[in-house]
């Protein structure tokens, strides 16, 4: 079972996001904020993450430097996801340690190919 | 009319060179109406003491000679042109000499003549300017010939000559009285008028200032709004996705158990309501680009990728929307394509533009993407042409068409839709790559849309915000001010004194954005060559200075008040006043004469530049490091002082 973390602030983008997921044979996991998300990625060790880079009080760029401060969580690929409009915020995803990048609202196909692209390069 | 033929006689006699400085002319002024009118005032006396002494000869001659004297220094200067320096001198010494001779040969140190000495450093002051040195040179002069009156009482066994006695002179006392009072009256009345017109430049100078600053706060406020702007935008743009979000996301979850419970009706409508918001979110993301690219915030992402690639994975979804209408899609792909180098998000998105355009108004037609590289005068480009066999664009309606919401009419709209945004922007980011998009069309026969862009696209430079320039007439003066990056350039040309103010009326400043009232420090640069002071402009502001500049030396006092720079550049040889005249008010005037002054001369200068008190001097052509050199030194005495 492929484990996939989504660290989203919103309750619908959080429920429709998992939903979807699920119904391709994921296991979804949720944390509301950056803090928690750390947490979470410690705990349960994820094949993927999924963060949202316009979280609340510390943003998903520095969640994701924190995760990948820590050598236990380290490896575990992190794709962003921005409903922003500027590239600036794709730059600074990248630069935190995003291994990928998506715009929100998602289009499945296109986020499912980035995580299967993801998923398989962690695994090879 | 009086007043007119006047200033033409003494516009006559002014030395050519004089004629166009504002402070020479005002002195020469003085000197010539001072001697034309001097001996007219002061004849009276020389008459009545004519009448009165018993004897007369040989000391009321000398009297009448020496004041005659005074008619033949306007004529001298019309010959001597260069010596009115001399000239100045030579008159305040016979001044000197007339007024203590009558008072020797007329009851001496209590004559009723000796209070005329007071004219002599007024006269002295108008004629030559009060720089230390005339001061100096007159007082001296003064001293000297007083000295020399005492001289003469003593060697005439302490006493005056006696002409005619004290007692009787009662009337030509009274007539000298007058005669001297009437004289500072008209020289007073004369310099006081000076005095206001040159407070109401200074205050000229103010207003511009103020106008200067009032146009960079609205230019801040300006760029303020543009950020607000951007801000905006993003905030928007993410309050617009999050809903749509949640439509997309659960009419697709809704569309997926439909789908599982074969319930055909919800179907329809749940895909109706997926495409409505999928169309929403397309508009959304075009006006948002749009609104990118027109705030200089849309940035290149660029990438090395196979195009042969890139165009087979577009394929899939290039080819439903080419076909939409029963169209035929045909895809050209030349053999040489390769590596590109551009932005390939911004490259699909404007070509799928153009091919969702193609099948829009195409029906029952064919639909060509055609790909090729190769090199167009001396540029390696790829050329990406979608052609279709639909309706085409009338040629008036050509030119509208890649402007934002336009389409080619508004029946067009009706029957097809679309906010016609799509061309604007796909033109827009393909210019922002470097780019363009042509354009061939005929009513009826279908239209051809080339992206022309080049291989290896460029990031461009940092985006450079157009030079603002605001200008304003609101002022009477009509104040035209230019904002630019750093420093301001100030030309004004003053004709004479009367015409000061329309002198300064023809003042430009162009004015540097944002910085003027800064903390940087400012460099007042004075050179009549616009060429240099172009150069020394944006030299200084390598250097992180401020630059204001004049090509007219005459405002460099005023300039120098008014915005109290760190350091003046000054040229030495110009027209007109050269830099030593500039340099020698600029170290007599109290408030400025502690302002560095470097001269731009060359090394033989070197004494003259040090006697004048010039804090250094650079040589032409100027660079950097010899201005690095000149001002370093200057830092010291700031830091230390």
């Amino acid at each position: 079972m492929t484990l996939i973390l989504v660290v989203e602030d919103n309750a619908v983008n959080r429920d429709v996001l998992g939903r979807r997921l699920e119904r391709r044979g994921y296991t979804v996991r949720f944390a509301i904020d950056g803090p928690s998300g750390i947490q979470a990625a410690q705990d349960l060790k994820p094949d993927l993450i999924l963060m949202d880079i316009g979280l609340g009080e510390m943003d998903g760029c520095e969640a994701t430097r924190r995760i990948k401060a820590n050598p236990e969580t380290l490896n575990i690929p992190v794709i962003a996801l921005t409903a922003s409009a500027f590239e600036t915020d794709r730059k600074k995803a990248l630069e935190s340690g995003c291994v990928d990048f998506d715009t929100k609202p998602v289009d499945l196909p296109r986020l499912l190919s980035k995580m299967e692209r993801c998923l398989e390069m962690t695994a090879g | 009319m009086l007043v007119e033929n006047l200033n033409k006689l003494l516009y006559w006699f002014t030395p050519n060179h004089m004629k166009d400085n504002l402070t020479d002319h005002k002195n020469v002024r003085m000197f010539l109406i001072s001697h034309l009118f001097g001996p007219i005032i002061t004849h009276p006396i020389t008459i009545y003491l004519m009448l009165n002494d018993p004897q007369p000869s040989p000391h009321v001659w000398v009297l009448a000679a020496s004041i005659t004297a005074f008619w033949l220094f306007p004529i001298a200067l019309k010959i001597f042109q260069r010596s009115y320096f001399i000239l100045a001198l030579l008159s305040v010494q016979n001044l000197t000499f007339t007024i203590l001779w009558a008072s020797y040969n007329y009851g001496g140190a209590s004559s009723p003549f000796l209070m005329w000495i007071l004219t002599v450093p007024l006269l002295a002051f108008f004629y030559l300017g009060s720089t230390a040195q005339t001061r100096i040179l007159i007082f001296v002069q003064l001293v000297l010939s007083l000295g020399a009156f005492y001289g003469a009482y003593l060697w005439s066994n302490n006493s005056f000559p006696i002409h005619i006695p004290l007692g009787s002179m009662v009337d030509v006392a009274m007539v000298s009285t007058l005669s001297a009072a009437t004289y500072i009256f008209i020289m007073a009345s004369y310099y006081s008028s000076v005095v206001d017109s040159q407070s109401e430049l200074l205050k000229e100078i103010d207003r511009h200032q103020a106008t200067l600053q009032q146009l960079t706060a609205a230019k801040d406020d300006a760029e303020n709004a543009n950020s607000a702007k951007s801000n905006f935008l993003a905030n928007m743009s993410h309050e617009l996705r999050t809903p749509l979000n949640a439509v997309l996301g659960y009419s697709e979850i809704l569309l997926e158990d439909a789908e599982l419970d074969g319930r055909g009706e919800e179907i329809a409508d749940l895909q109706k309501i997926s495409a409505a918001g999928k169309h929403l979110l397309a508009m959304v993301n075009d006006i948002l680009d749009i609104s990118k690219i027109e705030a200089g915030k849309a940035d290149l992402y660029l990438e090395t990728f196979d195009l042969d690639v890139f165009i087979q994975e577009m394929e899939a979804t290039a080819r439903p929307l080419a076909a939409k209408n029963t169209n035929a899609f045909v895809l050209l792909k030349g053999d040489n394509l390769g590596e590109v180098r551009m932005d390939a998000t911004k490259l699909r998105q404007s070509i799928l533009n153009l091919l969702s355009n193609a099948g829009k108004f195409t029906t029952n037609g064919q639909i060509t993407l055609s790909v090729e590289r190769y090199v167009k005068d001396g540029a390696d480009r790829i050329f990406v042409a979608i052609r279709d066999t639909g309706v085409g664009i009338s040629e008036e309606n050509l030119n509208n068409l890649f402007h934002n919401f336009s389409q080619a009419n508004s029946s067009i709209t009706a029957k097809f839709g679309g906010t016609g945004l799509g061309l604007s922007l796909s033109q827009n980011l393909c210019r922002l790559m470097g780019g363009n998009i042509s354009l061939e069309s005929k009513l009826g026969e279908g239209s051809c849309f080339t992206i022309d862009l080049p291989a290896q696209v460029i990031q461009p430079e940092e985006q450079k915000q157009d030079e603002s320039s605001i200008s304003s007439s609101a002022l009477a003066t009509e104040a035209h001010v230019e904002l630019s990056e750093d420093g301001y350039h100030i030309s004004g040309k003053s004709r004479e004194l009367d015409g000061a103010i329309d002198g300064l009326r023809d003042i430009h400043a162009t004015a540097a954005g944002g910085q003027v009232t800064g903390k940087k420090r400012t460099i007042l640069v004075i050179d009549d060559d616009r060429n240099f002071l172009d150069v020394a402009e944006r030299l200084l502001k390598r250097e992180g200075y401020q630059a204001v500049s004049t090509d007219s030396p005459e405002t460099v006092l005023r300039l120098a008040l008014t915005i109290k720079p760190y350091a003046i550049l000054l040229d030495v040889v110009m027209p007109g006043l050269d830099g030593w005249d500039v340099i020698g008010t600029l170290k007599s005037e109290a408030s400025t004469a502690h302002i560095p002054v470097i001269m731009i001369s060359n090394v033989t200068d070197k004494d003259k530049a040090r006697r004048h008190e010039a804090s250094g001097f650079v040589e032409k052509p100027l660079d950097s490091e010899k201005l690095r050199i000149a001002l370093e030194p200057l830092e010291n005495i700031a830091q230390t002082g």
